[in-house]
């Protein structure tokens, strides 16, 4: 039977705030247990909490930046479970009118094209404390500090089909709350959080099948292993006679697998009702405009435009806006280079993409952690582009850049003497050279194997030590050898 | 739109009015408490018909979702009370409200929003010095088995 995969997604996304969102205590990442929770965060008798301007001015950004609705009135709502690290015995959260209502989100993935998956609601929450299991034998340590941090909880329409899609989705919005400024988008101290809903269902069907939830998978690798884990069991229990048991799953990143975290038989009944300790929020015009103001230039718009500028294909502007850090990397690298952005930003995207990206999966290092500076490899593409240096040599320049060996391109190629070799007489007989050298070779070039000439430009090449213009060498060599014929 | 909140909020309503209630209902209070319906109810209830009835199983899963321990004595008296509380409340879904935005507070004024200005005095000693058990920092449960 051919199978049809439903995907939906829900990201926690923590807001990039100062204090939390209903009280004043900071939310700085890494502070000793319990110091930064204070009388409201920790739910001591008579505390009341109030709203931070800033959460608001940031999920109202965020969803003017997805297309949404903006809740005029929205309304938070107490969500009651009990935990150890939810000191309330609620959360507060929001219920009937969120405050981000719809929008959406474009994606494309070679398989499926481009899609527009649907938002169908963000809204305002506290997060919980966190439970240490591990910091006693007998007892769970409870550490407050992350109680009250502000999130965003985005949920995706189940629009979603293969676990690429939710990939790309996933990168799409972690890129777009970078870019906003409203998250750190720091995945493994969990500032982006996703839990995946996935389901199978026979192809053509309009019913859904019935769903796990994946819950808290902090990266992208991740989430698209998860996936595919997850559907893969999926249609084994399935063509096998059994059922779905609707539950909460965990992946397990090294056995790569989803294991059942607890079921959903005693389904949640959170008694959700409005908090009367908080009066609706209300935006007026005027604010949203403000926030509008505030919008910087967002991914699609930027991709848009380095594609035009830069004449970059569409995969290299998309690869190049994931974040907001590479793309100001990406144009300060071309900034560098020099002022022709059309003829730089190929060579620029390339640079950046193959040997920049290679060297920082290498050492598991982010852009901003980049060992090599755009000025320094704008630089090096500039000596490239007036042919002061080869693409090998380059190469050779690049590597030295990385190990630190030196502050510039230019000191580089003057320390260790690269520089091309530009001396017509030397070329010429090192070109001579080559044909004496190489009589088999030559003989079936004036046998018509013209692609053998790769093979004299190489000795060449080998023989300069790399400093030859591979390009001129080509010419030298076929205006001899054709006058020999 | 707003026909449609309303919708959802009476939809809802009984489930919110019940866990509302319920979260003040404690055990030892119980063999004091006197039957609401006595002292607000006759006033208020211009129908004799009852609209809402709360069975003692309602009262049973709503008392266990609060985690509240209710011996089955407890559960029947809880359940006439609570609904003759509903039954009063159930009264303002006779007035016509198709004109009328629904309200989530009872005061018409909208929040006021504080500045994003992180306060770090926190006594963390003083917080813990109420608590049954802490160490190295951290509040210390019995242990969460997930």
């Amino acid at each position: 039977m051919n199978w049809e995969t439903v995907i939906g997604l829900e990201v926690h996304i923590q807001l990039a705030t100062a204090s939390k969102i209903f009280s004043s205590a900071p939310t700085a990442y890494g502070a000793a247990a319990n110091e930064q929770a204070n009388a409201v965060d920790i739910a001591l008798p008579g505390v009341l909490p109030v709203i931070n301007r800033d959460v608001i001015a940031m999920a109202t950004r965020f969803g003017l930046a997805i297309e949404a609705d903006i809740t005029r009135a929205s309304v938070f709502a107490r969500k009651h479970y009990f935990y150890p690290d939810l000191p309330k015995g609620y959360q507060i959260s929001q219920y009937d009118l969120p405050i981000v209502a719809g929008g959406h989100l474009d994606i494309e993935t070679a398989e499926q094209g481009a899609r527009r998956i649907g938002i169908t609601r963000a809204h305002l929450e506290e997060d919980a404390g966190k439970s240490l299991h591990e910091a006693f034998d007998r007892e769970t340590g409870i550490d407050l500090n992350r109680a009250g941090t502000p999130l965003i909880e985005c949920v995706s329409e189940p629009e979603i089909r293969t676990a690429a899609e939710a990939a790309a989705y996933a990168k799409k919005l972690h890129a777009l709350v970078t870019y906003l400024g409203i998250c750190d988008g720091n995945m493994a101290e969990g500032s982006f959080r996703i839990d995946a809903n996935v389901s199978v269902r026979p192809a053509g069907s309009t019913e859904f099948g019935t769903r796990t939830e994946t819950k808290n998978v902090n990266s992208f690798r991740f989430l698209e292993k998860a996936i595919e884990f997850e559907v893969e069991r999926q249609i084994d229990v399935l063509e096998a006679g059994g059922s779905i048991t609707q539950e909460t799953r965990l992946f397990d990143p090294d056995s790569g697998e989803t294991r059942a975290m607890r079921s959903k038989e005693e389904a949640h009944d959170y008694r959700y009702f409005p908090d009367p300790d908080l009066l609706p929020v209300v935006i007026d015009e005027a604010f949203i405009d403000t926030q509008r103001g505030h919008l910087p230039e967002l991914p699609d718009a930027k991709a848009a435009r380095f594609a035009n500028e830069y004449g970059l294909n569409t995969a290299d502007a998309t690869a190049l806006t994931q974040s907001r850090v590479l793309a100001d990397f990406f144009e300060a690298t071309v900034a560098a280079a020099g002022h022709d952005k059309a003829a730089l930003g190929k060579p620029a995207a390339n640079w950046i993409n193959s040997e920049l990206a290679g060297v920082l999966n290498r050492d598991g290092l982010s852009i901003a952690d980049a060992p090599i500076t755009a000025t320094q490899l704008g630089g090096l593409i500039a000596r490239i582009q007036d042919d002061t240096i080869s693409g090998k040599i380059a190469k050779q320049v690049f590597d030295a850049l990385v190990a630190g060996e030196g502050e510039s391109a230019d000191a580089i190629i003057a320390d260790k003497g690269l520089k091309q070799i530009t001396d017509t007489g030397a070329i010429e007989s090192l070109v001579d050279d080559a044909i004496a050298n190489n009589p088999d070779q030559v003989a079936q070039y004036l046998d018509g194997k013209t692609k053998i000439v790769g093979f004299l430009v190489g000795q060449v090449m080998k023989a300069s030590q790399g400093k030859a213009n591979p390009k001129d060498v080509n010419q030298r060599l076929v205006a001899k050898l054709d006058a020999m014929k | 739109m707003q026909s449609v909140l309303s919708g959802r909020y009476s939809e809802a309503y009984a489930t919110r009015a019940l866990s509302f209630y319920a979260s003040f209902a404690r055990p030892c209070e119980h063999s004091k408490a006197r039957p609401l319906a006595d002292s607000a109810g006759p006033s208020l209830i211009t129908s004799s018909e009852t609209i809402v009835s709360l069975t003692t199983d309602d009262v049973r899963k709503v008392a266990h979702l609060a985690r509240l321990g209710l011996d089955d004595a407890a559960l029947e008296d809880y359940a006439r009370e609570l609904s003759s509380i509903l039954d009063v409340v159930d009264h303002l879904g006779q007035a016509d409200t198709t004109d009328v935005a629904p309200m989530s507070h009872p005061l018409d004024l909208a929040a006021r929003l504080r500045d994003d200005v992180p306060d770090a005095t926190i006594d963390r000693e003083a917080f813990q010095s109420v608590a049954p058990d802490t160490a190295n920092g951290v509040y210390r449960v019995p242990k969460v088995i997930e």
